[in-house]
């Protein structure tokens, strides 16, 4: 082959190379917290009553951790399903299994306490 | 006893009136603060949560930091840790009035003024925005939108990358609020 060509396919080789390694570190390494072992394993009761009491202590505490809340289905909404002492858990998958009034476990990240609402909010949920 | 019913009855029936608030968890709020033809910054939210109380015209809303995606982990890694720091403050909020509020008129669609304080990483400052609203069978949309500045809020954009960066970041709020 000529020089010209080989020049072309490292260039071309390059450039491939450059792409996918960009493409890895904008858009790969997100986080699954579905294969996550749970920090905290905690009833609903117990993790509304630590956010109500002291939010910043709790936000400490809990933020961005993976944690397994247990409680009764009070309300499925689509892709969310709300615990008693109002825990927000966002599915990761749309829910067809879990009805009200149903014991569950769920495992998820915690986003966050709403305090307008008075919620703990959990997302990429999966039930256990 | 049947005067006294109806009394009862009217008395409840003002209560409920009065105590008419509107919410939605499932609000949604976008920003973008892309530069024209540079990398895309920009993120949605869609489990924002607000409340309007129809007797005066009082809107409240909340955004939980960590609950905006973006289409880069990595960015919401930076937007998270680096700009927003939403571990130590987890909530973007905001308090206000619309004003010349009438929920008898929400039926066609409407803009309104929308005054308020709105807190961003820590940092309160009044705002001032249109917010459209109009009721369809029970249920009131209203969305706006508005521009904020990195600097307005304290928040540190290293110099390396300010020029990806727009200096107005456009943000977008969707709220469908209905009874609970």
């Amino acid at each position: 082959m000529k020089k010209s060509t080989w020049t072309l396919l490292i260039v071309l080789a390059l450039a491939v190379v450059g792409i996918m390694s960009y493409r890895c570190v904008m858009y790969g390494g997100a986080r699954n917290v579905s294969e996550e072992k749970p920090e905290f394993t905690i009833s609903s009761k117990t993790i509304a009553a630590e956010f109500i009491a002291d939010t910043p202590g709790a936000n400490l505490k809990y933020l961005e951790k993976t944690v397994a809340v247990s409680g009764t289905v009070v309300q499925t909404e689509g892709q969310v399903i709300i615990l008693e002492h109002d825990i927000v858990c966002v599915m990761k998958e749309p829910n067809t299994t879990i009805e009200p009034n149903q014991k569950v476990t769920i495992k998820g990240r915690l986003v966050g306490y709403d305090d307008l609402m008075g919620e703990i909010k959990l997302d990429q949920c999966t039930a256990l | 006893m049947k005067k006294i019913l109806i009394v009862a009855l009217l008395l409840m029936g003002t209560q409920a009136m009065f105590s008419q608030k509107l919410m939605t968890r499932n609000g949604v709020i976008k920003f973008d603060a892309s530069m024209p033809d540079l990398v895309e910054i920009a993120a949605t939210n869609n489990g924002a949560s607000c409340i309007l109380d129809k007797a005066t015209g009082d809107f409240v809303a909340l955004g939980l930091v960590k609950s905006f995606k973006f289409k880069s982990p990595l960015m919401e890694e930076h937007f998270n840790e680096n700009y927003m720091e939403s571990s130590k403050f987890p909530k973007a909020t905001f308090k206000g009035k619309i004003l010349n509020f009438n929920a008898a008129q929400l039926s066609s669609k409407a803009n309104y003024d929308l005054e308020g304080e709105l807190t961003i990483h820590g940092v309160t400052k009044k705002i001032k925005t249109k917010i459209a609203l109009v009721e369809k069978a029970g249920r009131v949309s209203a969305s706006s939108n508005f521009t904020v500045k990195c600097k307005d809020y304290n928040i540190e954009i290293p110099s390396l990358v300010k020029e990806k960066f727009a200096e107005n970041i456009k943000i977008w709020v969707d709220f469908d609020l209905g009874e609970k």
